[in-house]
């Protein structure tokens, strides 16, 4: 594991995703981002990420289904799943796929980092 | 007579000349300036022939050596007036001799017989339309012996009457006496038999008794025409019968040269009863006219057109065609045009309805009415100067009040009524007409609006996550923002650029809600000019998130330069949105790859433009095609059926159309026509 673990983040809205990465890094990690799920495969991020925080609600493949696609892999890279969408049903769908948390937009800074945090340590 | 010398002539009423025997004129009376228009000092002196342009068909020489020959002549002279004007002269000249016989002057005497002559060409005109009436019908001839009238009216003359109608009319009395010395000479059998009457009764007997007092006028006036020597006289008259009846009737009088010496005068009488009895038809009918005038529950208007039928023919006149553009280049024209067109006469409904007082308020010239929309009479003068009957518009009119009235507003000027001189113009007061359109347009708009805010309740997953897009990263950058300010160094340059964006995503998320509160809020529908390419946009933007929930493909085909549609944006864009949401929801049974709504503008022809929704779902039942539009008729479970038919609600009230259809190769098409901005 690198000094600075490397986090990705999947995510379309293009003022979320650079907040985020903003996020990450003055917390000290390094930050990539993605605008799909495939562009992130494509580039072979999970090799290099330490945790992924990834948008459910994506253009092509969604943030479930690059979890099952991450799992058929074999790559137990921990994943964060946030959305802005507000189905109660959804929390349960996340953390059945596998999903270490699901944070619902908007959300705390701290909630993400803790959520950070427990990815790392996993 | 001596030249100059303003004498007793100059009080007399015919023009009095006389002249040398080289022609120039040495004495001119006050009759003559007014005549012939030349003051005494410019007549005197000048060669009287040139001066007046003396005229006859027989060279004016030849006339002049008849004169000097007889020592008289007389006869009918064309002359021309100082002002141009032509005239007809009754002349006589007379040559005054010296006891050698040596020629001392001409005098002449002249009388204006010019509007005689017009009288004359009048009745040859009414003689001629009169005739078929004398062959047709049988004609009572009286002779009358006028010597006893004639030596009763003699004296007057010399007792200094000029005008014996006038006196006639003034002296009743003596007008009866005239006519009971008109005695009857002869009369034949079919006045008799019209008159109910035996010869002896009538014969040898004097007129009086036949004529009732209300036809004396025309007695004098047959006497006057006697005494002016006019060669006849027709006119209608009442005369009383020897039993006390009254009969209409033709009375000719007319005088034959050889009669007009024995003094005897020939009447002829013709019953005109059956001529009348088609008048009192006509004035039957006149009255049916009157009785639907006053009694119609329309205003009508009765207008004068006697003064701007020649306004428009003078126009026509002088070439020109296009009275529209005319009236365009000639400001003018227009209020001129209305200052002559008169209203004759109002029926009582335009009194209420125009909030006048009395219907003779309403006399006069028509600009009051018009003056702030004078724009209806431009176009009605323009249908009648391009040869059309009638005029009819939707106009707004000022009432005597002041008031501003809605109307629907229809001229009629058939060549009938042209003949008559007048228009006819009816208004139908369309306040009450328009406030149940206003109060239907209302009833849309709720409904519209209704349909809206379920539309929106089916959206608030999507709102919620379109908000929360820029809330979370408002959320973000801030708490960014606050950790590289905390810092034992803080970086202010980071925290700005982060500021930056907050300030970004905040416009972004107030867009959004700006957005939903315009299809949330009920507001009275309005019409402005709109590009449908934009509506389309604003509304897909709308349904982005839906649109990705739905994994489905938007492939849009705007055409560019779209002519702009007259349209209420919000209610253009709840179509829209509509059947965008009814494709997403139709194709989520297929494969995500293959989930097209395709939107494509077009601009139509016939001043339409149209906007085709298509998408790859199953299509529409054959028999669910017809009822698509029908209120509560909805293809899906939890549908309230409303969408469809308040889209084609919306599209009618924007004057546009909405149509379904399968498409051959699979799915739905709808297919939206608007007309687009005159």
């Amino acid at each position: 594991m690198p000094a600075r673990p490397l986090i990705a983040i999947v995510e379309d809205d293009e003022s979320l995703r650079p907040a985020l990465l903003g996020l990450v890094r003055s917390l000290g990690y390094q930050g990539e981002g993605f605008d799909s799920a495939e562009a992130f495969l494509a580039a072979g991020a999970q090799y290099r990420a330490a945790c992924l925080v990834t948008d459910l609600q994506l253009p092509g493949i969604g943030g479930l289904e690059l979890k099952a696609h991450l799992d058929e892999a074999g790559c137990a890279l921990p994943v964060i799943a946030i959305t802005a969408r507000t189905e109660a049903a959804l929390d349960a769908r996340a953390l059945a796929a596998g999903a270490l948390c699901l944070l619902r937009k908007p959300f705390e800074a701290d909630a993400l980092i803790v959520c950070i945090a427990r990815a790392l340590d996993s | 007579m001596n030249a100059g010398q303003p004498d007793i002539l100059d009080l007399i009423h015919e023009s009095v000349i006389s002249r040398d025997a080289a022609g120039h004129i040495l004495f001119w009376n006050a009759a003559s300036e007014l005549l012939y228009g030349w003051p005494r000092g410019e007549a005197l002196g000048r060669d009287a022939h040139e001066l007046l342009k003396t005229r006859h068909e027989v060279p004016i020489a030849e006339l002049e050596a008849v004169l000097l020959a007889e020592g008289r002549w007389e006869g009918e002279l064309g002359r021309v007036a100082a002002s141009g004007a032509e005239l007809v002269l009754d002349v006589r000249w007379a040559v005054e001799r010296d006891a050698a016989g040596g020629l001392v002057r001409i005098i002449e005497t002249a009388r204006d017989i010019t509007d005689r002559k017009a009288a004359e060409d009048a009745l040859r005109l009414s003689e001629y339309r009169y005739r078929n009436m004398f062959d047709a019908m049988a004609v009572g001839f009286w002779e009358i012996d006028f010597n006893g009238v004639g030596a009763m009216l003699m004296p007057l003359r010399e007792q200094g009457v000029t005008d014996l109608r006038a006196y006639l009319l003034e002296h009743r009395q003596f007008t009866r006496r005239t006519m009971r010395a008109a005695r009857v000479l002869d009369i034949n059998a079919k006045g008799l038999e019209m008159f109910g009457a035996s010869r002896e009764q009538i014969v040898g007997n004097h007129i009086a008794d036949y004529w009732p007092e209300a036809s004396e006028s025309v007695f004098i006036e047959a006497l006057t025409a006697t005494m002016e020597k006019r060669p006849h006289l027709i006119t209608e008259t009442t005369l009383r019968t020897p039993s006390g009846g009254e009969i209409d009737v033709l009375f000719t009088v007319s005088w034959s040269a050889e009669s007009r010496k024995r003094g005897v005068v020939l009447l002829g009488v013709i019953d005109i009863g059956d001529r009348n009895r088609a008048v009192s038809a006509m004035a039957a009918s006149e009255l049916k006219y009157r009785n639907l005038f006053h009694h119609m529950p329309i205003s009508l208007w009765q207008l004068s057109a006697k003064g701007i039928v020649p306004l428009l023919a003078e126009l026509r006149a002088q070439g020109v065609e296009d009275l529209p553009a005319y009236m365009e280049a000639n400001p003018d024209f227009l209020t001129k045009a209305m200052d002559v067109i008169i209203v004759e006469e109002v029926n009582g409904l335009t009194v209420e309805m125009f909030g006048g007082a009395d219907k003779a308020d309403f006399v006069g010239p028509i600009t009051r009415f018009w003056r702030d929309n004078p724009d209806t009479i431009r176009r009605s003068l323009a249908a009648r100067f391009s040869g059309k009957d009638s005029h009819v518009e939707e106009t707004k009119v000022r009432g005597l009040d002041g008031r501003c009235i809605d109307i629907l507003f229809a001229s009629a000027f058939p060549s009938a009524l042209a003949d008559l001189g007048i228009t006819i113009v009816g208004a139908v007061d369309l306040a009450e007409r328009n406030r149940a359109q206003d109060e239907l347009q209302k009833v849309q708009a709720e409904f519209a609006h209704a349909a809206r805010i379920s539309m929106l309740g089916e959206f608030t997953a999507s709102i919620a996550h379109e908000v929360n897009q820029p809330l979370a990263a408002i959320v973000t950058n801030g708490e960014a923002g606050l950790r590289w300010l905390d810092r034992e160094v803080p970086d202010v340059g980071e925290a700005q650029a982060l500021t930056g964006r907050i300030v970004a995503d905040a416009r972004r998320a107030a867009a959004i809600i700006k957005r939903i509160r315009s299809m949330a809020e009920h507001r009275a529908p309005e019409r402005a000019p709109l590009s449908l390419n934009e509506v389309i946009a604003e509304s897909l933007a709308f349904m982005r998130h839906e649109i990705q929930a739905h994994r489905v493909t938007v492939d849009l085909d705007l055409a560019p330069g779209l002519p702009l549609a007259l349209g209420d944006r919000t209610q253009l864009q709840q179509v829209v949105v509509n059947l965008a949401m009814n494709a997403l929801q139709a194709m989520d049974r297929g494969e995500p790859g293959s989930r097209i709504l395709a939107i494509r503008t077009i601009a139509g022809s016939a001043g339409l433009v149209r906007v085709i929704v298509e998408d790859t779902g199953p299509g529409v039942a054959a028999d669910s095609l017809e009822r698509l539009f029908d209120s509560f008729f909805s293809t899906r479970e939890t549908g309230m059926g409303m969408g469809l038919p308040i889209c084609r609600s919306i599209l009618e009230a924007h004057g546009g159309a909405i149509k379904a259809e399968n498409r051959e190769q699979g799915g739905a098409r709808f297919s939206i026509s608007l007309p687009i901005q005159a």
